[in-house]
């Protein structure tokens, strides 16, 4: 193994060992004399510090970085991936400790459960550095199949089989249809690999497209592209809440990095009119038809599951506008604005499905369920609204920045009309939020939930949520943080 | 060292109100009257720094530089910034005795509105103004939806969905056209945005100018942007209120003026033969309606889309006299509203109704709040001397010298259909006036409630701040129109000058512009 290869895989070394470590908590190495409960307290500590040495590994890391070095093994360490991975550590290592009360309740399998966040956030941070569909495919199966672990016993509502069955189902279809764009790819050029893609894609090798058409679906799959939404959402929205923001914002970095790496591949070959289009098209359906079903929807978890898809959308409208960039390589604008969007929704994401637990409402709980939640916690609510402007990019949220960023990449790319969409669409994006504020501060609280409003919020839950929101805030407020990682994260 | 301090005042307004606003937020153990207290004191201090600017303003325009963003105030948004800083602590106590929970919460989003109302009016790039008027919408709404009717849910939600699609709408326009001047979106001016928008298919300028108008023009409350204003009127609280008739109508002119007007001029051009017949249309709609009206806030609601209609007609006609005149119109319309809104609202707390004809005897009952209501009325209804009344006269004889008409081909018969209009249009809002007055004016006895029998002379005086500054707003009004007049020229020179480059055909009315810069 090569040195390269070993620095690409120690985020998801370092994963593995957080969840053998928890394993073995609960389990096999109890040291003599604590009790099980006892161990089980250090289960948040374990994942923290497996988060905390990931982001390490990041930081020291991204000097050397400078240059993208491949592996053998279809791995590539750059700092897109670096900063991926650093952002999949920070959603697991925040949603584990939001998790942590609802975890407290479970008797049995807790280290498992944990061993289960540390397993997708080892799948995930190898899906964001790899530039192999076999290895993508692995990734992603290994990332659903530990996911949906996770939204099966979590019982927070009715729904969490139903999400783990559709998280299992939408994993096979992955692989399935990764598989077939192998094979077609090896077909056509002898390897799997994005840049092999857009070598039989010059010479115009025919299932070149067919592969190509397999990993963009696959990609609208993971990003909850509508209308490939469906499996996204359900298990968005019957999973718990926690698990459910990690899938979101994580599957969000992973469908971007990976968006960005088959851009590069297939656009060293020349522009791509055709693939711009496909994103574009996409993307104007995500865009549009995501927040319009939102609004139709009842369940508050749906509605935040439906806007959840959102920063997707802007990601591939903005790498519509890369697909026809010149001199061998995607417009840097472009990209810039698809990374600014990731960074920006994945954490919108986190805080906003976090945000959305707080009240200890179960996944199913309807708009009327709601009412009145910001006359009894104001400063929540207001940070809960908020966070789902980020997701949904209205005015004033570093959501907006970014769409202003990837419509200034399609006007430059003279895509004049899915700029105004990606705009203009923000107005869509924030009805349903302007609905849902309106039942959390215009009404009253029903007397039949007076009580339940008065109880105590966990106090871990509603730190890491606040954080979430103020790095929202912080972020809006010096766009030039965000521009300068991002730039970095692209050189 | 005070002209320093007399440029960072432009940035003092907002940060005075909005810092207040964060204060309140933080006050340890707050009670509902220090809540109050320290809300007054930070708005009247904001608005007696926003007079100080205003009055340098008008000599010689002020500009700041901060944090990126340029700051800029002149002779035409200086009055709209005076209305909207002293809309504020009128705001702030008209509807503080119906607030007894969440009081915090109440100075807070007062506080926010007026801050970033005064922020928008003062940023000069346009994407970031824009920003700022949907951000500044935001706390407006949460005072009606947490303060507001039995209605405020569907009102507000109606009204807001409207803004943000408009302003949505117009900030896609706004980047698309700083990306064709390649500057960067923040720092766009609208000379750039100008600049992106001869870049454009000349077949695209009257939507250019549509989708950069529409949020002025909805703000306005002008023609068939203004089916927000009547509901919305109709459930918020009296601060809500106050607030958007003196902040939002103001900013809508600063949109369409500042922004929509030089940025697509060509499209403004364009588009004016409907924009006559829909705003002749509006027009009159507005004045049957008002002669039909018994509900003293809907009342209001069509005076104020009279008013806006004839703005916005004012800036489209390229005018400078006419985008002078609206601006007094506007200014002066808003403290009559404010008037107005503040007189209705403690009718409603003694009679605990609205209504004309419920009101029947009010004026033998509570005759200092019948002459207020009078004056706050016949002020928005355009009877010369009085409140808007003489600006609106002035408008209807200067948008006849604007260019526009000419330069699009219209007939003489237009430009004359307009004006009589426009009169026509104050005569019957007038007429609509008294006759919701007459009602209130027969003998009759009211049933009021026990504790609010008679106006006591603190209430007496809370009332004649916001009378002064209506009947204060007449005489002024032509003050402000005569100062404006040159910045206003010197932007319709402007605007005239490009759009006779995009549409040659239209370049001998805009012949004589001199000056061009």
């Amino acid at each position: 193994m090569t040195p390269t290869t070993m620095t690409a895989l120690a985020p998801a070394g370092i994963w593995l060992v957080a969840a053998i470590a928890c394993l073995a908590l609960e389990a096999a190495g109890t040291p003599v004399g604590w009790r099980k409960r006892s161990t089980r307290t250090h289960l948040p500590w374990v994942i923290g510090l497996a988060a905390a040495a990931v982001i390490a590994h990041a930081l020291l890391a991204w000097p050397s970085a400078a240059t993208a070095a491949a592996s053998a093994q279809g791995l590539v360490i750059d700092r897109i991936g670096l900063l991926g991975g650093a952002v999949i550590a920070l959603l697991v290592g925040a949603v584990h400790l939001a998790a942590t009360p609802a975890l407290a309740a479970i008797d049995e399998e807790r280290g498992e459960m944990s061993a289960g966040y540390a397993m997708v956030g080892a799948a995930l941070s190898v899906a964001c550095i790899t530039v192999d569909l076999l290895v993508l495919a692995a990734a992603l199966t290994i990332a659903a199949a530990a996911q949906s672990l996770l939204c099966a016993p979590d019982r927070e509502g009715p729904h969490g089989i139903e999400a783990a069955t559709k998280g299992i189902v939408g994993a096979g279809v992955v692989l399935v249809l990764l598989a077939v764009g192998a094979t077609f790819l090896w077909v056509g050029a002898g390897e799997t690999g994005f840049a092999a893609l857009g070598r039989s894609l010059a010479i115009g090798a025919p299932s070149a497209g067919l592969a190509t058409a397999t990993v963009i679906v696959v990609l609208a799959l993971v990003i909850g592209a509508v209308p490939f939404q469906q499996s996204y959402v359900d298990v968005a929205h019957g999973a718990s809440t926690s698990s459910a923001g990690l899938l979101s914002g994580g599957m969000l970095v992973v469908g971007a990095t990976e968006a960005v790496r088959l851009l590069d591949g297939v656009v060293a070959a020349g522009p791509h009119t055709l693939l711009a289009r496909t994103l574009a098209a996409v993307a104007v359906l995500t865009l549009v038809g995501a927040p319009v079903a939102s609004l139709d929807q009842t369940r508050i978890g749906r509605v935040v599951a439906y806007l959840a898809v959102l920063p997707g959308g802007v990601v591939l409208a903005a790498l519509g506008a890369g697909a026809l960039g010149e001199g061998g390589a995607p417009d840097a604008g472009a990209v810039r604005a698809a990374l600014m969007a990731v960074l920006s929704g994945g954490l919108g994401c986190a805080a906003a499905l976090l945000g959305v637990a707080i009240p200890r409402l179960n996944p199913s709980s309807t708009w009327e369920d709601w009412s009145g939640f910001g006359r009894t916690r104001p400063v929540m609510a207001a940070f809960l609204v908020y966070a789902l402007g980020t997701l949904a990019g209205a005015p004033g949220t570093v959501g907006f920045t970014a769409r202003l960023e990837a419509a200034r990449a399609l006007f430059s790319a003279r895509m004049d009309w899915l700029g105004l969409v990606v705009v203009a669409s923000a107005a869509l994006g924030a009805a349903p939020i302007v609905r849902l504020a309106l039942f959390l501060f215009a009404k009253d609280v029903p007397s039949t939930r007076r009580d339940a409003r008065e109880a105590p919020l966990g106090g871990l839950l509603v730190g890491t949520f606040a954080v979430l929101v103020v790095a929202c805030g912080v972020l809006e407020a010096w766009p030039g943080l965000l521009d300068s990682l991002v730039q970095q994260a692209r050189r | 060292m005070i002209a320093l301090l007399d440029a960072w005042g432009l940035a003092l307004v907002p940060f005075l109100l909005v810092s207040g606003a964060l204060f309140v937020l933080v006050m340890p153990s707050p009670d509902r009257l220090a809540l109050r207290h320290v809300g007054l004191a930070v708005s009247i201090t904001a608005g007696l720094v926003g007079l100080r600017v205003a009055s340098l303003a008008v000599a010689a325009p002020l500009e700041l530089q901060l944090l990126g963003a340029t700051l800029r105030l002149d002779a035409l948004n200086a009055p709209m910034l005076v209305i909207a800083c002293i809309a504020v602590p009128i705001a702030l106590r008209a509807g503080a005795p119906r607030v007894f929970e969440r009081t915090q919460f109440y100075v807070v989003t007062v506080l926010f509105c007026g801050g970033l109302g005064a922020a928008a009016l003062l940023v000069a790039a346009p994407v970031v103004k824009l920003v700022i008027a949907t951000l500044a919408a935001v706390p407006l709404f949460a005072l009606v939806s947490l303060f507001g009717g039995p209605q405020r849910g569907s009102s507000t939600m109606k009204a807001a969905v409207l803004w943000l699609l408009v302003d949505a709408g117009a900030m896609a326009a706004a980047v698309l056209l700083a990306a064709r001047a390649h500057v960067p979106v923040a720092t766009a001016t609208v000379d750039d945005l100008a600049v992106g928008a001869s870049a454009q298919p000349q077949e695209q300028s009257a939507l250019l100018f549509l989708a950069l108008a529409a949020p002025g023009l909805v703000r306005l409350a002008a023609g068939p942007f203004s089916v927000w204003l009547s509901d919305f009127l109709e459930q918020a609280p009296v601060s809500a209120a106050v607030i958007a008739s003196a902040t939002a109508a103001p900013l809508g002119l600063e949109l369409l003026a500042r922004v929509a007007l030089p940025a697509a001029p060509a499209g403004a051009l364009a588009l004016l033969p409907a924009f006559l017949f829909v705003g002749l249309l509006a027009l009159a709609v507005s004045a049957i309606l008002a002669l039909a009206e018994r509900e003293l806030r809907r009342l209001t609601a069509q005076l104020l889309h009279l008013a806006g209609a004839a703005a916005a007609l004012a800036v489209v006609s390229f005018g400078g006299g006419a985008i002078a005149a609206a601006v007094g119109l506007v200014v002066a319309a808003a403290a009559s509203a404010m008037l107005t809104l503040c007189t209705v609202e403690s009718i409603e707390r003694r009679y605990e109704t609205r209504d004309c004809v419920e009101l029947i005897g009010l004026g033998h009952q509570t005759p200092l709040l019948a002459a207020l209501l009078a004056a706050g009325l016949f002020g928005l209804g355009g009877i010369p001397l009085i409140g808007a009344g003489t600006a609106l006269w002035l408008l209807a004889g200067e948008v006849g010298s604007g260019p526009a008409f000419a330069a699009a081909a219209l007939p003489p018969s237009w430009l004359l259909m307009l004006q009589v209009a426009i009169v026509a249009a104050a005569a019957l809002g007038s007429i609509g006036v008294a006759t919701a007055m007459r009602r209130l004016l027969l003998p009759a006895v009211r049933r009021t409630r026990r504790d609010l029998e008679s106006v006591t002379a603190g209430q007496a005086v809370r009332l004649l701040v916001p009378a002064a500054v209506a009947l204060l707003a007449g005489p002024m009004a032509a003050v402000i129109v005569h100062n404006a007049r040159p910045v206003a020229d010197q932007l319709a020179r402007t605007a005239a000058m490009r759009a006779a480059v995009r549409t040659p055909a239209a370049a001998e009315p805009f012949g004589d512009v001199e000056d061009q810069p």
